[in-house]
């Protein structure tokens, strides 16, 4: 543990860094729930999400330690999950990084745009009119990545004021665009695209495949950050309510992503007269809505000024998420090996550069990485899970969770943590690996962990 | 876990990954070089670097030959190599002999592997063999015989075409009915990749298609589309499209039933990739015209349930967070005092004295 801890400043800050988190997660995701599928998730937000974050921030706050040393004091011999999440959040940090600079960039463009009253780039046709491009893709990551730096070097007070001021302009800029999109013909369209979609009735319910998207999106949206979230528990006293600070994060969080999911659906449907030369229908949330904008025949200038809004809202989720996944892998470094958090970060950020820079030259986010990741981070989450239960204290942590919570976590969280969870991880391990094993990459990494977990029992057992 | 034994992992996973790149990345260059020299090969070339390459290829299709799954981008560059290679006339028989015995081989396994079958054929194709045509024959008579299933999409064309206002949501049905069974295996014979080309269910579902589209411009006429609109495939007409967004506004409302069928007509072009060739405007008139006026009940029950669930759960947790802690026994065990395994005394703990102290972080 650090000598000296940062510690929160107030609750509703750091309530506001994890909503923030999960918003900016599910921003790196290709698709969303509809229809039923918003059932399945509503009931495995409370049945998984839930239980799963309130476990973050519990086990943070109670060894007041990072993940990977949470975890070794969890049960002997498990410390290796802390540092698989760890590398999980280090991934999820690039592609979070690669989404936010593409926002960003796009956001200064249409600042451009709106200052020359020239037409964006989203507008239909835009090559021939024209539309301004800066092209400077590194130069925002390199800004992006100084600007999250400076902010982590004193950590968790700062963390709370950059993310409060971030979700503020982000929830406003949602919130206005949103209300602009809603009237626009088609919206009801959007609607009934996001609430009742042809082609998923309630029959629905009784197959497998809205469960599994649904966890499919949640495990996104929360488990990758798993890290960040015990790092966050830890900047907590022993005594404060991690249960209530939890289940009210996501519950706010959820609301959130709801009205991302509405403003994306808006985005897809509503009427405009570039609604064919983009395909609408299957053009990406964020873009459809930035498409609908620059399209629905408003002046130049006030589009981009629209579209600079509605891309520097999601960019400040995305910050916010790349505050919290920078610090799920400095907090171990720091705990771990004792270095400041003033050399971590720079260092840290320096890699994310580089990578950034490397895979930049694809023209889109590599799918690859997402895919990988979600193998990785369910696997992860059932370690996890399978430490707490193999430890055996959950009992005592759910003891010590209550005595000082204003909520009671009864045996069926118990439950919930040391069965469910397990449980559903492998359904999407079976059905991720299904799917996507015959991709060597991925079977090499498993094969690698596989193996180096099983050298250094041995050498820990000749050890001891 | 210790400093030391997280290096000797840590080193062991990067040495592990390491020794696994550099195979595969071996494997894939090896690849690459070849499908090159392959792809820039002519028969032209001095001997001294025609002969190695055609080499490599008859080497290729000796591995190759007998699953050419495996890796069938690499198989037909070999058999390309070698076909135009002056040495094929004295290589083909073995070629071709190694190749048959492997089709044959497929052909009577049980059960069938189109996917299996297919590489080989392409090959044999691929290497203007002479006696193709009876392979050909004998693969499209293993998806059985659809005259039947041909005659009742037939059938149901001439019903759609025919068939007033009143039972064409029928016609509709029977059309995507056999339409869809013209594709789905008979006895366990799947319509395989030769027979879906035949001219006589090429022609059906060409007819089918027709159709469907002939009846979709049909119902936008009630849009006032002109039944022969044709507005090009990559510019859209500007003035037709702002026509399209006014009418958007109004159609629709007193005839929703059209809008079930124009839906009904599309998902069937879609489910049977016939809806590539249709005008782009004519999409979007369709997106406008069989678009929602109103939220279904159900998605009004899920948007209010979803919102009302996450909202009332903000409030309740909101208002007990305020309240604090409930009052417990101040006895009661907690991480500090049931088992301090591994707990790190350093931390700074806040113990709680009385119930009524509320949370500070």
């Amino acid at each position: 543990m650090q000598p000296f801890r940062p510690r929160w400043t107030d609750r509703s800050g750091a309530i506001i860094a994890i909503v923030g988190l999960g918003l900016g997660m599910t921003l790196i995701q290709q698709q969303w729930p509809v229809g039923v599928q918003l059932i399945t998730w509503l009931i495995l937000l409370c049945v998984f999400c839930i239980p799963f974050v309130v476990l973050e921030l519990g086990t943070g706050s109670i060894f007041q330690d990072s993940l990977s040393e949470s975890c070794r004091k969890s049960a002997k011999h498990s410390e290796i999950v802390g540092w698989i999440a760890v590398a999980v959040a280090l991934v999820a940090m690039i592609l979070v990084t690669n989404q936010a600079s593409v926002f960003l960039g796009f956001a200064y463009d249409s600042v451009l745009a709106a200052i020359a009253n020239q037409p964006n780039q989203l507008t239909v046709h835009a090559d021939a009119m024209l539309a301004p491009e800066s092209k400077g893709g590194l130069l925002v990551v390199a800004i992006l990545l100084a600007l999250v730096q400076v902010r982590l070097w004193r950590g968790a007070p700062v963390i709370a004021r950059t993310s409060t001021l971030l979700v503020i302009m982000g929830t406003t800029g949602v919130l206005l665009i949103t209300a602009l999109l809603m009237l626009r013909p088609g919206a009801i369209n959007g609607l009934s695209y996001l609430l009742a979609p042809e082609n998923n009735k309630l029959d629905a319910l009784w197959t497998p495949g809205p469960w599994v998207f649904s966890a499919g999106v949640i495990i996104v949206s929360w488990a990758m950050g798993s890290g960040a979230l015990t790092a966050y528990g830890s900047y907590f006293n022993r005594s404060s309510d991690t249960t209530g600070i939890g289940v009210l994060s996501v519950l706010i969080c959820s609301l959130g992503q709801f009205i991302l999911f509405l403003s994306f659906a808006l985005g897809q449907q509503v009427i405009h007269p570039g609604q064919v030369a983009f395909d609408q229908e299957v053009l990406w949330g964020p873009m459809a809505v930035g498409a609908v904008l620059a399209n629905v025949g408003w002046p130049s200038w006030w589009s981009a000024l629209m579209i600079a809004i509605w891309f520097l809202s999601l960019g400040s989720f995305l910050m916010v998420a790349l505050l919290a996944l920078i610090e799920a892998v400095t907090s171990p470094l720091v705990d771990k090996f004792r270095i400041g958090r003033e050399r971590v970060v720079p260092g840290l950020c320096l890699t994310v550069f580089f990578v950034c820079a490397i895979i930049g030259q694809e023209e889109a986010t590599p799918s690859w990485a997402i895919d990988g990741l979600f193998g990785a981070m369910v696997f992860t989450t059932l370690c996890q899970a399978i430490v707490a239960w193999r430890a055996m204290k959950l009992d005592a942590i759910t003891r010590h969770l209550n005595a000082y919570s204003a909520f009671r976590l009864h045996y069926t969280y118990r439950f919930i943590i040391a069965l469910a969870i397990p449980l559903l991880s492998c359904v999407l391990l079976v059905f991720w690996s299904m799917g996507k094993m015959e991709w060597p990459m991925i079977a090499t990494m498993l094969v690698c962990m596989c193996v180096a977990a099983i050298i250094t029992t041995r050498l820990q057992g000749r050890n001891g | 876990m210790k400093s030391k034994q997280i290096m000797n992992f840590a080193m062991m996973a990067i040495i592990i990954a390491v020794i696994m790149f550099i195979i595969f990345d071996a494997a894939f260059r090896a690849r690459a070089n070849t499908l090159t020299a392959f792809s820039n090969y002519s028969p032209q070339w001095e001997d001294a670097l025609r002969l190695p390459v055609e080499q490599r290829a008859f080497d290729v299709m000796g591995q190759l030959s007998s699953d050419p799954q495996q890796d069938p981008e690499l198989a037909m560059a070999a058999i390309n190599v070698l076909r135009r290679s002056p040495t094929w006339s004295e290589r083909s028989p073995h070629v071709y002999s190694q190749l048959r015995a492997v089709l044959e081989i497929r052909l009577s396994e049980k059960p069938l592997s189109l996917e299996t079958i297919r590489p080989i054929y392409n090959l044999l194709e691929a290497s203007e063999y002479a006696d193709i045509a009876s392979y050909r024959d004998r693969i499209i008579a293993l998806a059985g015989d659809r005259t039947a299933l041909i005659a009742a999409v037939q059938e149901a064309v001439v019903q759609l075409q025919m068939t007033g206002e009143d039972g064409v949501d029928e016609a509709l049905k029977n059309l995507q009915r056999s339409w869809s069974a013209l594709r789905v295996p008979i006895d366990d014979k799947p319509l395989n990749w030769l027979a879906a080309n035949t001219p006589e269910i090429v022609g059906i579902e060409l007819q089918a298609r027709n159709a469907v589209e002939r009846y979709i411009r049909q119902v936008l006429v009630t849009f006032g589309i002109p039944q022969d609109a044709q507005y090009g495939k990559s510019i859209p007409d500007q003035a037709m499209i702002e026509w399209l967004d006014n009418q958007a506004q109004i159609v629709n409302t007193s005839r929703p039933q059209l809008r079930q069928r124009l839906r009904a007509s599309v998902t069937m072009l879609r489910m049977h990739n016939a809806e590539e060739n249709m005008d782009p405007v004519i999409i979007m008139a369709i997106n406008l015209a069989s678009r929602h006026h109103i939220v279904p009940w159900s998605g009004i029950l899920i948007g209010l349930l979803t919102i009302i669930m996450l909202s009332f759960g903000i409030a309740y947790a909101a208002v007990r967070l305020r309240r604090g802690p409930t009052p417990v026994d101040v006895n009661a065990e907690t991480m500090e005092n049931v088992e301090p395994i591994d707990l790190d005394t350093d931390a700074e703990t806040r113990s709680r004295s009385s119930a009524s102290i509320t949370d500070v972080g």
